[in-house]
């Protein structure tokens, strides 16, 4: 090497860069080198993260629990529709025989014996003091709730629309939609059922006394 | 802390001795990349590449001294560049250059500064750049740089010759 080409390349050599930020290059590469290392925010925006996150968590757990009790509503019903007249039928459960009975309570009941019920659904009462249907009867066509028919001769809308007999109207899905949707019209059924739980409510059966709490009958 | 104690932290991925290392070589190692490339941005780049080849590889490094290792990473700096302007496809152009004919005792390159200097090694076309700085400052052979440039000796040579006299015509307008 010649005796210029020394002195440039010592020159060279030590020249630097002086308009060089090496943090700013460290940090490049440390990103580089661990990629899955995110740099840590400031507090002030890790609060406003958490507390943005704990708006839509609650918004989407309040959106999740309403459908969530709006299912388990309907599941309930379907269970007493379905699972506790056979309870009856099996004798677990036995239904109160109300000692008098309205016109609408007649249209209700079923063929059986007053002694020895055999319901098939469950039956439907109403509380004592509230005379729930004055008009013309739904189904049977009974137009004078005020002349009960016997209870052995009772016609239900069930038997009616040439189902067995001593099957009565249920708890519908529609009746539970009333209760949740109550913006909605209601059918007398509906009505009906808003009485039931009014008394289920008041802890009381249509007599006016007071059910025990481990009462499982549903009455309407 | 001694180089070799920052070199062992290195090697068990300790990530304050490679900030360290990488502080004390980053800015030296630039200048080496822009002395090939040019462009800072490229350069940079090719710096962060460099680090980032040499902390991942470091276990197949052995430690033999500062100088040895400096050479080393420059090396590593080097590289990447050659394999930039590989990329770029640089022509190592032949111009004309009767007029670049100038005695060596026309030469004040002790009066100059490293920066003056730096800055007219920037000037020189890509080719000639690159040969020279190949010979001159990384001192190796026109064999050796014929093999990386993918060049004959022959070209090499003439490169380089035409560099040093194109350098030192800048040199010398530079002084006056």
């Amino acid at each position: 090497m010649e005796n210029r080409d020394r002195q440039i390349s010592d020159k060279v050599n030590a020249y630097r860069i002086g308009d060089f930020d090496p943090d700013a290059g460290w940090a490049q590469l440390e990103q580089r080198l661990y990629p899955r290392k995110k740099r840590i925010l400031s507090w002030r925006y890790a609060a406003a993260a958490c507390l943005i996150a704990c708006i839509a968590g609650a918004f989407l757990y309040s959106n999740h629990s309403g459908k969530t009790a709006h299912r388990a509503g309907l599941a309930a019903v379907r269970l007493m529709n379905n699972t506790l007249p056979a309870m009856v039928n099996d004798g677990s459960l036995h239904p109160p025989v109300p000692p008098e009975k309205t016109g609408i309570q007649q249209q209700f009941r079923s063929h059986a014996p007053v002694a020895k019920p055999s319901y098939t659904r469950m039956q439907p009462v109403v509380e004592k003091s509230v005379p729930l249907h004055t008009g013309p009867a739904i189904a049977t066509g009974t137009t004078d709730p005020q002349k009960p028919e016997p209870v052995t001769a009772a016609v239900t809308p069930a038997a009616s629309a040439g189902k067995p007999s001593g099957q009565l109207p249920v708890l519908t899905e529609e009746a539970f939609e009333a209760v949740v949707n109550p913006g909605k019209p209601r059918s007398e059924k509906q009505k009906r059922f808003l009485k039931y739980l009014a008394a289920r409510a008041r802890q009381t059966d249509y007599t006016g006394e007071k059910l025990s709490s481990s009462s499982t009958i549903v009455k309407f | 802390m001694s180089l070799a104690h920052i070199l062992e932290g290195c090697r068990r991925r300790e990530r304050n001795a490679q900030r360290q290392l990488f502080h004390t070589y980053a800015s030296q190692m630039l200048a080496v990349c822009i002395r090939y490339v040019k462009r800072k941005e490229d350069a940079e780049e090719l710096m962060l590449q460099g680090f980032e080849k040499f902390f991942t590889q470091i276990h197949s490094f052995t430690f033999q001294g500062e100088a040895a290792f400096a050479g080393y990473l420059k090396r590593i700096m080097v590289n990447e560049c050659l394999m930039l302007l590989r990329k770029r496809k640089v022509v190592f152009e032949e111009i004309d250059d009767r007029s670049l004919a100038i005695t060596q005792a026309e030469t004040p390159v002790e009066r100059l500064s490293s920066k003056e200097i730096f800055e007219l090694i920037l000037k020189l076309p890509e080719g000639y750049a690159t040969v020279f700085n190949l010979f001159v400052i990384e001192d190796l052979s026109h064999k050796e740089i014929a093999r990386l440039l993918g060049i004959t000796e022959g070209t090499s040579k003439s490169q380089l010759s035409k560099a040093r006299a194109l350098l030192q015509k800048m040199i010398t307008v530079h002084g006056k």
